[in-house]
C-alpha cells in the first residue's frame, strides 16, 4: 500500500514538474526528457511487469488528461502500459545491477519515444509529422538518457524508504560487513531473498526493497530465484534473478552468474556463498565482493546428509569473540525440525540450527546489531543433489519467536511438490503453501511462489547439463532447466 | 512476479482499455465519460500546475526559457497593458473601412466591446502538441473557443476550460488553422501551425485562396472575422509574411508567416473574452460619453526684443 502510494505521488509529482518546467525550458533540440516515462520506467525495473504496467497505464492517463493535453486521449497510457511492462520482463531478464538496470532504463526510454512517436503516427496525430519525429525524437531520447540516472536513483530510494527501510539498514549494511550483525544479517538475507527477486542485497540504497520481508523476520519465499551475480558494488551482494520456474526455490544461478563466479575464483576472488547442490530450490552462488576481513562469518548452508539441507549454522556474526560452532557439514546437534520426510526435495531450514535465533534470524545466529566487524561469509552448499536447500517461504519466523522456524503459523511444507520431489511427503497438499500475506499488486513480487506447483524435475538432462556440472556446485540439470531456460526468458 | 498468466491478462486488459480510450476519443471527443475524465484531469491537475507554476517560475526565468510575468510585478503589469492595449489597437485596425460602416451604421464606438483576461502560462504541452495552460479558467469566466493574444500579436485559442485552468491550443500548432485578411489586399486565407522540428522553426503556413493573389513578403496578416467571434476575434495582428512559396498549378497561393508572437516564450497572454450574448443590444448602443477633461491651452507670449521691424526688414532686404 506504501508502495501504491509512492508510485502514485512520485508520478503525479514528476507529471506536474514535467508540464510546468521541463517543457518550459528551451533544450537544445525542441525535445524534454520525460520524466514521467522514466518513474514508469523506474517504477517497472523496481516493480516487476504487473507493477510497471499498472503505474505506466496510469500516469499515461493522468498525462493524457493534464491540462496541456491535447492528443488523442490513451495515447500516452497505451505506450507507458508496454513501456512498464517491458521494463519489468527486463530486469527479472537482466537481473538488477545497477549497470543492467541503467541499460534498460536507457533502452526502454528510447523504446518509448519511438513508440509514442509511432502511435502519433498511426492516429494521424497533425503534430507528429516525420520532420517533427527527425527532430524531436534523437534530443528526447538524448535527453532521457541524460536524465534517466537522477530519475531512477531516487525512485529506488524513494522505494527502499516506502518499503519501511532506511537505506542500507539491513541488508547492505551488514553484509558489508558494516554495523549490523550477523543476526541482522541473516534478516538481510532472508528478506532480501523473501522478496521473491531472490536478490539477497543490493547496493545500500537499494536494500530496502527485498529487505522489507527481512524486516518482518522471516525468512520468506525462495531463498533462491536468485542467481549469483557479482555487483558492482564493493560492498554488495546480490542475488540476481534467477530463478527458475515458478515456484522454484533457489539461490541458484544461471550460466551466466556461473561463469561469472569462475571466473572470479580464477582471479583469485574469494567465492563466499558457494554455490550449492544447484537442485532447484537449493543454495547456489553468491559471492560477496568485498575483501576478506580476518576473520569472516560465515554462514553455511549445508548438510551432511541429503535431505536435511539445513541453512545451517549461521555463523552470524556474533560479536568479536563470540564463538558460534561452526561445523556446517555436520550433523546438527537436534533433530532439524524441518526435514521433511526423508530425503524429500525440499531440504530443510534445519539442523542444529534449525531454529531461528531471537528475533527470527537465521539459525544459530543472533541478532548483535552493530557488532559486526567482520562481513559475512555465507556458504551455501550441500555436497549432494537434493541438498542445501534454502527451502521456499516456509522458513518465515514469526518475529520474536525465540525458535521461530519452530512455530510457523502453518506447518511449512517445503516443497510438496508432487512430480517432481525427489520423495514426496504423503499426503502433501498439491498446491503450495503460501506465507506470505498478499499486499496489493504492488507487493506481488514478494509474493515468492506463485500458485502454480513447484516442478522438480530429477531428470531431463539438457544440453547444458555438462556445462552445469562442471560449474561450481552446479550439478543437477535441474538448476540449468530452471535457471537459464525459463528462469530468465520465460 | 513472472510472467504468469495473471501478468498477460492484466497486460492484455490494460492495452485493450487503452486501446478503448484511444478509439472514443478518436471518433468523438467530446463523448461523455471521455470529457468527465478530462474535465476531472483538468481540475486536478490544472489546480496542482497553478501551485506549482509559483515555484517553477523563478527557475524557468533562470533558465531563460519562456519567462512568464518577466521579472517582476511591474513588468507583468506592463505587460498586462500592453496586451490590452494591443487588443484595443487591434480592434480599432479592424478594416477601417468596415469600421468606418459599422460606425456609421450604427453608431458604436465599440468601446468595452473586448474584455480581456490577463493570464500566466503555467505549463507547456508535453510530446509534440503545441498548446499551454494558462492559470485562468472558468471561474474568471473563460470559455472554450475564446481568442488568446498577448500584446505582439495572436497566441492561439482556447481549446479546454477548467475551473481554474484552461487549454490554449497556439497558433504554431499543425492542428490550429487561423481564418485571416492581408491587411494590404484583403485577401483572404488561413494561417496553419507547422509544429515542432519543422525546419523553418516557430513559422506558420500561409494559404490564401485565389490562385492569382499576388503575396508579397513583408505583408501583415490580420484574423478575419468568425461567427459569433469564435474562435478568433477578427482584427488580431497574426504576422508578417516572410517567404513566399511557389505555387505554380495549385489552387491556393502559399506562403511562411513568421508570427508576431513569439510563441515559444509565451508569459502574459490576455484572453479576449467576447461581448456577453446575454444583451445582444450592447453593441448597437451608443457609444458612453467620454468624461475626458477639456485641455487647458496656455499660451506664453514672451515679448520680443525686436517686435515685428525684423522680419520686415529682413523681408526687405531679400527684396
Amino acid at each position: 500500500m506504501r508502495r501504491l502510494a509512492l508510485s502514485a505521488g512520485v508520478v503525479v509529482v514528476l507529471l506536474v514538474l514535467q508540464l510546468t518546467l521541463v517543457d518550459r525550458l528551451s533544450l537544445p533540440g525542441g525535445g524534454a526528457p520525460d520524466l514521467v516515462l522514466l518513474v514508469v520506467v523506474a517504477l517497472g525495473l523496481t516493480g516487476g511487469p504487473v507493477a510497471g504496467m499498472l503505474t505506466g497505464f496510469w500516469a499515461g492517463l493522468a498525462l493524457d488528461v493534464a491540462p496541456p493535453a491535447s492528443q488523442v486521449l490513451g495515447e500516452h497510457a497505451l505506450v507507458f502500459c508496454v513501456v512498464g511492462y517491458g521494463c519489468g520482463r527486463l530486469s527479472m531478464a537482466t537481473g538488477r545491477s545497477a549497470a543492467s538496470s541503467l541499460g534498460v532504463a536507457v533502452v526502454a526510454a528510447a523504446a518509448g519515444e519511438a513508440l509514442y512517436a509511432a502511435v502519433g503516427l498511426m492516429l494521424g496525430d497533425p503534430g507528429v509529422s516525420w520532420p517533427a519525429i527527425r527532430t524531436v525524437l534523437p534530443s528526447s531520447v538524448l535527453l532521457d538518457i541524460l536524465v534517466s540516472p537522477f530519475v531512477v536513483y531516487p525512485v529506488w530510494k524513494a522505494g527502499s524508504w516506502a518499503a519501511g527501510h532506511s537505506p542500507g539498514s539491513a541488508a547492505g549494511g551488514s553484509a558489508a560487513g558494516g554495523s549490523a550483525a550477523g543476526g541482522s544479517a541473516a534478516r538481510a538475507l532472508a528478506g532480501a531473498a523473501g522478496a521473491g527477486r531472490g536478490r539477497l542485497a543490493g547496493r545500500p540504497a537499494l536494500s530496502g526493497w527485498p529487505g522489507r520481508l527481512g524486516r518482518a523476520s522471516r525468512l520468506a519465499g525462495l531463498l533462491g530465484s536468485g542467481r549469483g551475480r557479482k555487483a558492482g558494488a564493493a560492498d554488495s551482494v546480490r542475488f540476481g534473478k534467477a530463478a527458475a520456474r515458478q515456484g522454484d526455490g533457489w539461490v541458484g544461478s544461471g550460466p551466466r552468474s556461473m561463469q561469472a563466479i569462475r571466473a572470479q575464483v580464477r582471479r583469485g576472488g574469494r567465492l563466499r556463498l558457494r554455490p550449492g547442490a544447484g537442485q532447484a530450490g537449493s543454495a547456489a552462488a553468491v559471492q560477496v565482493h568485498r575483501p576478506l576481513p580476518a576473520r569472516p562469518v560465515s554462514l553455511r548452508m549445508g548438510q551432511g546428509r541429503r535431505g536435511d539441507g539445513k541453512l545451517g549454522i549461521a555463523h552470524l556474526g556474533g560479536a568479536p569473540g563470540q564463538r558460534y560452532p561452526r561445523g556446517a557439514a555436520g550433523r546438527p546437534a537436534r533433530r532439524p525440525r524441518f526435514r521433511p520426510a526423508g530425503g524429500s526435495l525440499g531440504g530443510s531450514l534445519g539442523g542444529a540450527a534449525g531454529r531461528a535465533g531471537p528475533g527470527g534470524h537465521l539459525p544459530g545466529g543472533q541478532s548483535h546489531r552493530g557488532a559486526v566487524t567482520r562481513p559475512l561469509r555465507l556458504h551455501l552448499g550441500g555436497g549432494r543433489r537434493g541438498d542445501g536447500i534454502v527451502a521456499g517461504r516456509a522458513l518465515r519466523v514469526p518475529p520474536g519467536s525465540a525458535s521461530g522456524l519452530g512455530r510457523p503459523r502453518r506447518r511449512p511444507r517445503l516443497f510438496p511438490g508432487r512430480a517432481g520431489s525427489l520423495r514426496g511427503r504423503p499426503g502433501s497438499p498439491r498446491r503450495q503453501p503460501r506465507f506470505t500475506r498478499r499486499e496489493g499488486i504492488f507487493a506481488r513480487r514478494e509474493r515468492s511462489f506463485p500458485r502454480r506447483q513447484p516442478r522438480f524435475r530429477r531428470g531431463r538432462p539438457s544440453f547444458l547439463a555438462g556445462r552445469a556440472r562442471s560449474g561450481a556446485g552446479g550439478r543437477s540439470p535441474a538448476w540449468r532447466a530452471g535457471g537459464w531456460r525459463s528462469g530468465r526468458f520465460r | 512476479m513472472r510472467d504468469t498468466r495473471r501478468t498477460r491478462l492484466v497486460l492484455s486488459i490494460l492495452l485493450i482499455a487503452a486501446l478503448a480510450l484511444i478509439t472514443l476519443d478518436y471518433r468523438d471527443g467530446s463523448a461523455a465519460p471521455l470529457r468527465g475524465l478530462r474535465q476531472f484531469g483538468g481540475s486536478v491537475f490544472g489546480s496542482a500546475e497553478r501551485g506549482f507554476a509559483a515555484v517553477t517560475q523563478p527557475v524557468i526565468r533562470f533558465f531563460g526559457g519562456s519567462a512568464g510575468g518577466g521579472p517582476g510585478p511591474q513588468v507583468a503589469a506592463l505587460e498586462t497593458q500592453v496586451t490590452r492595449l494591443r487588443a484595443q489597437l487591434s480592434r480599432e485596425q479592424l478594416s477601417r473601412a468596415q469600421y468606418a460602416q459599422l460606425r456609421r451604421l450604427l453608431q458604436v464606438a465599440g468601446r468595452g466591446g473586448y474584455r480581456i483576461v490577463a493570464a500566466d502560462v503555467i505549463a507547456v504541452g508535453q510530446g509534440y502538441s503545441e498548446s499551454v495552460t494558462l492559470d485562468a479558467g472558468s471561474q474568471d469566466g473563460i470559455r472554450p473557443q475564446e481568442t488568446v493574444l498577448n500584446g505582439s500579436g495572436l497566441v492561439g485559442t482556447v481549446t479546454a476550460v477548467s475551473a481554474q485552468a484552461c487549454t490554449v491550443l497556439l497558433a504554431s500548432d499543425p492542428a490550429s488553422v487561423v481564418g485571416i485578411q492581408l491587411a494590404g489586399s484583403g485577401q483572404i486565407g488561413w494561417v496553419t501551425g507547422t509544429g515542432k522540428g519543422q525546419a523553418g522553426s516557430g513559422l506558420l503556413k500561409l494559404q490564401v485562396l485565389g490562385s492569382g493573389a499576388a503575396l508579397r513578403p513583408g505583408e501583415q496578416l490580420v484574423t478575419s472575422a468568425s461567427v459569433h467571434d469564435r474562435p478568433y476575434v477578427p482584427g488580431v495582428p497574426v504576422g508578417v509574411i516572410s517567404k513566399v512559396q511557389g505555387s505554380v498549378g495549385s489552387l491556393t497561393t502559399s506562403a511562411l508567416v513568421r508570427p508576431f508572437a513569439d510563441l515559444t516564450a509565451l508569459g502574459v497572454v490576455g484572453i479576449v473574452i467576447a461581448p456577453p450574448r446575454r444583451n445582444p443590444r450592447f453593441s448597437v448602443l451608443p457609444p458612453s460619453p467620454s468624461a475626458r477633461p477639456a485641455p487647458t491651452v496656455t499660451v506664453t507670449v514672451t515679448p520680443s526684443p525686436f517686435p515685428s521691424g525684423g522680419p520686415s526688414a529682413g523681408a526687405g532686404r531679400r527684396r
